[in-house]
């Protein structure tokens, strides 16, 4: 299955319309194109496998419904994020008043996607930071995977979100304290680039 | 530029300054220490971050997936478009059936949240200036747009914040404040050496909310007082329960602004930046014995 590239409008484009028509396999390409991404903020918000799983197939089957919605005068990856940041906090509201009837999965042994990512400082570094995230508040949290997990602007995180870039600047600057904070004894690691 | 650069370094690191403010604060960082050693940290967590990646999805995923787009009965029902409200005009559903649908959702999340945090937290839902009515539930002003500026701006910037008007606020006469039993603050300090500077008010569907604006050398804070029918809420930012100088309160949760909610026979926002706990709860207790006073 052909997967679209990162830097291919033109072929979002098309796929978008296909998708508004319904057309299956288009939505399957959309799919492949940002199911890691989208499965990856939904994990490293959750901290846990299964919710993950949840939250990214609500996010898929609810950009397939109201696809037709979308006008194409706005950024796409902006909009499914907003969907995607919506769920996680939707998600993470049920949980807080839901007693766990399992333990948290540990999450910091999952495969990393980069091939070149044997290194065991570099996968050390990673699970330290993914598990420091499960520590921040919601809001701080979010921009931080929208970030560093889409790449997104402050300005798309903002439209995302709904809020100004000022105060996604705001937060971005507090969840980074709040990491070297905890996460200073790692710094060595860091700087040598592993 | 003025002040520090300390809310600018995560957008510094990034590059999302414009070229003007990236050079100012390179200039910056390389004549204050604090802030280059805020920066350090900054940096820190910045190279951190960098090492969250992504991670492959699973390939059950496509098959839940595929099984909803089967059966129709699994799929999400289709929103209607949402009506981006402007300015505070409310946002007034077409329907009657999707008004109630609404408002009892809404009731259902008010009541199952927690009595111990309650925290305004909705990203999806309050727009980003403006008034909200919720059904039967009370009339909910979000202060983002005019607390955002607060907080952003560095502390010898922010008298220009907080001295400012939110969307849709007047300045209204003497007379006014006197009618909605406000006429001692047009004689009184709450704080010493504090004068007020500016008074205005926003009327909707018959409340009344005042901001009543206060300056002194280089400082300044702004209260908001509105019946006790109505709620406050300040963007995503987060509200904590605390108690200040033994006032019962809530206060947003964020270090770079002092923005208390308090109520009494009325419902109190006091937003200043940089005004401590002492002064700060001389100012709640100011206001709420003037209105006991009132009664």
């Amino acid at each position: 299955m052909p997967v679209a590239t990162a830097n291919a409008p033109e072929l979002d484009r098309n796929v978008i319309a296909a998708c508004q028509r319904g057309d299956r396999e288009a939505f399957r390409l959309l799919f492949e194109k940002y199911k890691d991404r989208v499965y990856s903020t939904a994990l490293f918000f959750s901290g846990n496998e299964a919710t993950a799983r949840d939250v990214s197939q609500e996010v898929f089957l609810k950009l397939f419904t109201r696809i037709g919605q979308f006008r194409g005068d706005a950024n796409f990856s902006t909009w499914l994020y907003r969907m995607v940041a919506n769920a996680c906090v939707d998600q993470a509201r049920k949980v807080r008043r839901l007693v766990p009837l399992e333990p948290e999965m540990d999450i910091s042994g999952h495969v990393v996607r980069k091939p070149q990512e044997r290194n065991a400082q570099r996968n050390e570094v990673s699970d330290a930071v993914r598990g420091a995230l499960d520590k921040l508040k919601p809001s701080l949290r979010i921009p931080l995977l929208l970030r560093y997990v889409e790449g997104m602007s402050y300005h798309e995180i903002g439209e995302a979100l709904g809020c100004t870039s000022g105060t996604v600047a705001s937060r971005l600057n507090r969840g980074h304290k709040i990491l070297a904070k905890k996460l200073g004894h790692l710094r060595g690691a860091v700087e040598l680039g592993v | 530029m003025f002040g520090h650069a300390k809310h600018q370094l995560s957008a510094y690191c990034h590059g999302q300054l414009s070229p003007d403010e990236s050079c100012w604060v390179a200039r910056h960082l390389r004549e204050c220490v604090p802030c280059r050693m805020e920066y350090e940290n900054v940096r820190l967590g910045v190279d951190l971050a960098e090492n969250i990646g992504v991670v492959t999805a699973p390939e059950s995923l496509w098959s839940g997936i595929e099984a909803a787009l089967d059966n129709p009965a699994l799929l999400p029902a289709p929103e209607p478009p949402r009506v981006r409200p402007w300015g505070w005009v409310a946002l007034r559903p077409a329907w009657p059936a999707v008004a109630a649908a609404l408002a009892t959702l809404l009731l259902g999340l008010w009541i199952g949240r927690s009595t111990t945090n309650p925290v305004v937290d909705d990203y999806a839902g309050l727009p980003p200036d403006g008034v909200r009515i919720l059904g039967p539930q009370p009339v909910m002003v979000n202060l983002a747009s005019y607390v955002d500026p607060v907080q952003a701006a560095p502390r010898g910037e922010s008298i220009r914040a907080i001295t400012s008007a939110p969307p849709e606020f007047q300045p209204c006469e003497a007379e006014k404040l006197t009618s909605l039993g406000l006429a001692r603050v047009l004689e009184e300090r709450p704080l010493p050496g504090f004068e007020l500077l500016e008074q205005r008010i926003h009327d909707y569907r018959g409340q009344t909310i005042t901001q009543l604006v206060y300056s002194s050398e280089g400082q300044a804070f702004s209260v908001f007082v509105a019946p006790r029918a109505m709620r406050f809420s300040f963007g995503d930012e987060y509200l904590k329960d605390t108690t200040v100088g033994g006032i019962r309160c809530r206060q947003v949760d964020c270090p770079y602004q002092r923005t208390y909610e308090f109520e009494g026979a009325n419902r109190f926002v006091l937003v200043s930046k940089s005004l401590d706990e002492v002064r700060s709860a001389q100012v709640m207790r100011y206001f709420l014995r003037a209105e006991q006073d009132a009664h």
